[in-house]
């Protein structure tokens, strides 16, 4: 194979593209830790969610041509699940006093995961299904891309912006992040903490969501689908720091980047092993991540 | 506000009891504020003001007893309720967002008290706060950037950005800054106290600043109101200097 | 779907009742063991299939009256896909289910594990789709196999390869060991074969593009690829073949039946050209009369014609019933001496039989093999063109 100028640029491509939606998992469980200080373990199966209702939206409600507005409804549908269940599973954490919070929130979302998956395998069977897509192959170069695949990564930088653009410029946004850095300073200033938290875990959710919907024409909709990219958004975590939303976006970036290089440049099989290569390595450097905080606030 | 309204009080606490494991941090602790009072707390560590300031804001839930903000019982609520319902406190601990910028830590209390003013209402009043703290040059600086003393400051300036602000407690404000910052912050307090009737309750160990600012101080000792009366009369009563100058010296 | 999960939950809370001491029954019923996939990190898809053969088995066996006049009942476990737990199942099924006979097996890993604990316990074990040579290439009289290993299944797609005289041959597999197997056997006959190019890429089964490897491929203008992936990668690769205009052009064999599922239409929709597919069962294939029973009974169950793992599964349970009769006897001893010898009726109108044969072909019972083509779009599994019949 020729290593040239031009594959190193496509491969480049690709890798980001890869990249975004790995920061869009990434965003969400740093994000949802920062407001609630919950690890959601269950992630993947609102990936699984989102990829659902693509599936169900487009294929028996608004046809492929209306597949961003498949998208929009995925979104809000994850969302909306998030902003029910979070009040049921993840409140009894704080309303009542509680010795052992991390342990009760792992147990708690790995039960939730489990509960997800089979409800997923009671309703649609364990089949593969995958939502119809008419966007032409894209020509970046002379490398093709699937369509859907460049309108899910240019779907997901949307995405991140108007996340920005949220946390940066709206009232929910500050309180967020007074929330995230001070729980009982912002109660005491008269933020309702617990209508936040779930709006917070909303919101994360609806990313992987988000993700899932889109991803759904190239990774397809099955019960289980959620696992893989879960596991790149834990990685990223680990890469950028929890906590951190720049850690998400340029660990998620960095990590696409790498599988996508290191898969092209250096020998196919060892994709995973890239991504874990870096991970250990940021490890060793810096041991809480590239943007992560000294010590965990008490 | 009416008359009738003046005289009745605007705080009651009544009975508070808090335990902890087997140590009585708060033994039946009762108190009332006028509208419009500037109350002072006073007592020996370990006597249970802030276990008191935490039954009445909400930060903890009492064993026994109720608390009343005018006719609304608020026992037991949750902080973010008792704010909306306008009590509001400061900690010993200046508890500002350091990532936001003074003027961002200004308007979560002003949005998050749902008050139909709009936000232009909101930036005009942190601005004039800010000036009033001589905190105006950094209004867009981040919190984190500013000293200890201004972090105060800062804190009590976030009560007082909420509308329907009615009674304002204050947990040790003037521990550990310089005397120029106390100064300002006095000033705030009274011009605040002057121009809203605000209601105070002032916890500090700070004699000189009490006797300045509160006609009646509160003496706590051992998880109970010991005393009640001006700063001069408490400070002859026996028990009160007992327990100010510890066990040993009897 | 919700009534039939009510139904299986009523059915199996009664089950359970009818187990706990009801000692009124004349006699206490047959229990078969059935470990397969049911959650992840599990090939679930498969599990499934497994599960509904198996149910449907023990369905058929209970219409015929049962096994040796007794009930038949299931006790069905969860492997996840992951040895210690699917070694623990085998303990709870046989000290505490009291489970004769255990099948189901998917993973190889999986049943690999068990036959080690097997050998001991002594309760036999099947694989009903477990490729690695392990399964019985250990010898252990307790272990069976119902499905196809590695080398007759690579010369099934050689042999349609040679009979189509192409010559240059591309093999892409998924890092398991399931990929590394059959990638290393295809390349072995290949070369065997003399006068094939080969290409041969490996990747991660978790990747999210194949495009850097298709390009190579592409690069290597292959008249053929063998696609080594399973699930999500196998779909992926078809997809991805199809962007870089490898497909239709060149052809494509998949490793498995993949293709021969309802939900391959649905996932892949125009883009369908030029993929083959070993597959293990045709609805052309001639069935056995349980066979047939079974083929009907899915339609009405399922709405789909029945698939290999299910059929497999199904034929399982029935020769474990007939080998019980014909020892008259639930005497593992006696079962297994009666299953090297005798000849039984599975799914297949293809007699099973257990030979004790060299290597990983002890206790092994092979499909009829061959690949499918489809020749239109939406096609039924029935209507698909039979490419290549191995042995044929």
């Amino acid at each position: 194979m020729m290593y040239t100028t031009e594959l190193l640029i496509q491969t480049v491509i690709s890798g980001l593209m890869v990249g975004v939606l790995y920061a869009l998992m990434a965003l969400g469980i740093t994000f949802i830790y920062s407001i609630v200080k919950t690890i959601n373990w269950a992630m993947g199966e609102f990936y699984m969610i989102g990829s659902y209702i693509q599936f169900v939206a487009v294929q028996f409600l608004l046809g492929p041509d209306y597949w961003w507005l498949a998208v929009i409804i995925a979104t809000a549908g994850t969302f909306l699940v998030g902003y029910l269940i979070e009040p049921i599973l993840i409140k009894p954490m704080y309303a009542r006093p509680m010795q052992r919070r991390d342990d009760y929130a792992t147990v708690v979302t790995i039960a939730l995961l489990l509960l997800l998956r089979s409800l997923a395998v009671a309703l649609g069977g364990p089949n593969q299904y995958r939502p119809e897509t008419n966007l032409p192959i894209v020509r970046l170069g002379p490398l093709p891309q699937e369509g859907a695949r460049v309108a899910a990564s240019f779907c997901a930088v949307v995405a991140l912006g108007l996340f920005w653009l949220v946390i940066k410029k709206t009232w929910i946004g500050l309180a967020l992040r007074a929330t995230a850095q001070n729980r009982i300073a912002a109660q005491t200033s008269g933020v309702d903490v617990f209508r936040l938290d779930a709006t917070a875990f909303a919101i994360g959710v609806a990313m992987a969501g988000l993700a899932g919907a889109l991803l759904a024409p190239l990774f397809m909709v099955y019960p289980t689908n959620g696992a893989v990219t879960t596991v790149k958004g834990f990685e990223i975590i680990v890469i950028g720091g929890l906590g951190s939303t720049p850690g998400a976006l340029i660990g998620g970036l960095l990590l696409g980047l790498v599988e996508s290089l290191g898969t092209s440049f250096i020998s196919s099989p060892y994709q995973n092993a890239y991504g874990f290569l870096l991970v250990l390595l940021v490890l060793l450097v810096k041991p809480n991540g590239l943007f992560g905080e000294k010590g965990r606030e008490a | 506000m009416t008359s009738n309204a003046s005289t009745s009080p605007v705080l009651i606490a009544e009975g508070l009891v808090k335990r902890y494991g087997g140590l009585v941090a708060n033994n039946g602790v009762g108190m009332r504020l006028s509208p419009g009072e500037m109350r002072g707390l006073i007592g020996p560590n370990g006597a249970g003001k802030t276990t008191f300031v935490n039954l009445v804001t909400g930060v903890e839930a009492p064993d026994a007893g109720t608390v009343k903000l005018g006719d609304r019982d608020i026992t037991g609520q949750e902080p973010h309720r008792i704010t909306e319902a306008g009590l509001v406190r400061s900690f010993q601990m200046a508890r500002v967002f350091a990532n936001l910028t003074t003027t961002e830590n200004l308007m979560i209390p002003w949005f998050a008290s749902g008050t139909n003013e709009n936000t232009v209402a909101g930036m005009a009043r942190a601005r004039e706060l800010l000036r009033l703290s001589t905190l105006g040059s950094l209004a867009d600086a981040p919190a984190g950037s500013l000293s200890g003393g201004q972090r105060m400051l800062l804190q009590a300036c976030a009560g007082f950005m909420i509308p329907h602000l009615t009674v304002y407690v204050l947990d040790e404000p003037f521990a550990g800054i310089n005397p120029v910052v106390k100064d300002t912050l006095i000033d705030l307090i009274c011009h605040e106290n002057k121009t809203r009737e605000i209601t105070f309750l002032i916890v500090s160990h700070e004699m000189e600043i009490i006797r300045r600012m509160c006609p009646i101080v509160t003496v706590m000792i051992a998880g109970q109101v010991a005393a009640e009366g001006s700063l001069d009369e408490v400070a002859t009563r026996e028990d009160v200097i007992t327990a100010y100058l510890g066990r040993t010296a009897t | 779907m919700n009534r039939r999960t009510l139904i299986a939950a009523a059915a199996a809370s009664a089950a359970l009742v009818s187990l706990s001491g009801q000692t009124a029954l004349a006699q206490d019923p047959v229990v078969l063991g059935v470990i397969t996939p049911l959650s992840a990190p599990g090939e679930t898809a498969l599990g499934q299939l497994v599960k509904r053969g198996a149910e449907l088995g023990a369905e058929y066996l209970n219409e015929k009256g049962g096994i040796l006049g007794r009930k038949v009942v299931l006790s069905i476990q969860d492997s996840a896909g992951k040895n210690e737990q699917g070694v623990a199942a085998y303990r709870r099924l046989v000290t505490q289910e009291k489970a004769v006979a255990v099948f189901g097996f998917v993973h190889s890993g999986v049943n690999i594990a068990v036959n080690e604990v097997a050998k001991e316990m002594g309760v036999p074990t099947m694989g009903t789709q477990t490729g690695a040579g392990d399964v019985t290439g250990k010898r252990y009289p307790v272990a069976f196999r119902t499905h196809a290993v590695d080398p007759p299944r690579v010369a099934t797609w050689m042999g349609w390869i040679k009979k189509n005289n192409w010559k240059r041959v591309a093999i892409l597999g998924e890092t398991t060991d399931y990929g590394i197997g059959l990638a290393g056997e295809t390349e072995k006959q290949a070369k065997a074969s003399g006068g094939i190019e080969i290409l041969k890429i490996m990747f991660d089964r978790t990747t999210t593009d194949l495009l850097p490897q298709l390009l190579q491929v592409k690069a290597f203008k292959p008249d053929v690829i063998v696609n080594i992936g399973v699930g999500q990668p196998l779909e992926l690769m078809i997809q991805q073949a199809n962007t870089v205009g490898l497909l239709p052009d060149a052809k494509m064999v998949t490793s498995y039946d993949a293709p021969a599922r309802a939900q391959f239409w649905q996932i892949h929709g125009d883009k369908w050209k030029g993929v083959s597919f070993v597959a293990f069962y045709s609805p052309k294939s001639e069935l056995s009369e349980p066979g047939q029973w079974l083929a009907k009974k899915y339609k009405e169950k399922y709405n789909e014609a029945p698939v290999y793992g299910a059929l497999n599964a199904f034929g399982n349970a029935l020769v474990f019933a007939q080998a019980i009769e014909k020892a008259k006897s639930t005497d593992p001893k006696a079962m297994i001496e009666v299953l090297e010898t005798g000849s039984f009726t599975g799914w297949s109108a293809v007699p099973v039989t257990f030979p004790k044969a060299e290597g990983v072909l002890w206790h092994n019972w092979a499909p009829p093999m061959m690949i499918l083509t489809y020749t239109a779009k939406d096609q039924a599994v029935g209507d698909a063109e039979v490419s290549y019949a191995l042995g044929k």
